[in-house]
């Protein structure tokens, strides 16, 4: 899993693959904004057929979140 | 600076608004605060107009539509925005939403539900995105610009709010 949000993060907010880790948070690079950050969970819900919740949304504010939100939904992560 | 012509314009743009929006609140009836900025271009529900609720120093871009009237149920319904918001170009604010204070509803956004105090939405159905952010007036974001690029004019400073 944490290879494809790797590949989502680049191909949607064009981040360089080296920028990736574990403690990147929301706003905290130019690229990750609200506009990107709608289009990453897009591409997260399209990836993994899931359907998130606001209070989802809303939380996902690091990478690490997200692999635990996306653990918690039966996601494997490897 | 910017050029003259675009200069001219945008003071134009300022008067003819004061003047769209006292027509807006005489006329009509419609509940606008003061500070607001509504674009030429956007559309507000004449069906009912009783029914619009702005908040003050709220921006609304052009072709944004909010509407108070529901044709299918044959009902008219109040709609509210709170204040400091920004309505993007192009947003729908659908008939009986209330939008709470200091939320910015993105551009082509499809307001469907009732927003929370200072959100984000975004998409159709509009979803909030992210939380807690902090907004001047017309939404512009104060929590993320640094301070050198923040405007003065546009922090509300009385009842000390911002």
């Amino acid at each position: 899993m944490r290879a494809a949000l790797k590949e989502i993060f680049v191909k949607e907010l064009g981040l360089k693959p080296d920028d990736f880790l574990d403690d990147l948070t929301y706003n905290s690079v130019p690229e990750w904004d609200s506009a990107s950050h709608m289009a990453m969970i897009l591409a997260v819900e399209e990836k993994f057929d899931l359907a998130l919740e606001s209070d989802d949304i809303v939380s996902m504010t690091s990478v690490a979140k997200i692999l635990t939100i996306l653990e918690g939904k039966g996601i494997a992560v490897d | 600076m910017a050029p003259i012509s675009v200069r001219l314009r945008n003071s134009l743009r300022r008067a003819t608004m004061a003047i769209s929006i006292a027509y807006y609140r005489r006329y009509w009836g419609m509940d606008i605060g003061e500070g607001c900025r509504i674009s030429h271009k956007a559309i507000l529900d004449k069906s009912n107009p009783r029914g619009i609720h702005i908040g003050r120093y709220t921006g609304v871009a052009l072709n944004a539509v909010i509407l108070s009237h529901d044709f299918v149920r044959n009902k008219h319904v109040d709609t509210w925005i709170g204040e400091r918001c920004h309505i993007g170009a192009c947003a729908i604010i659908g008939a009986g939403v209330r939008v709470g204070d200091g939320c910015l509803v993105a551009a082509g956004s499809v307001v469907l539900k009732d927003v929370p105090d200072n959100c984000i939405v975004m998409g159709n159905p509009a979803r909030v995105i992210e939380q807690g952010l902090k907004t001047g007036k017309w939404g512009v974001r104060v929590d993320i610009l640094s301070s050198d690029r923040i405007d003065p004019n546009v922090l509300v400073t009385d009842e000390g709010k911002i």
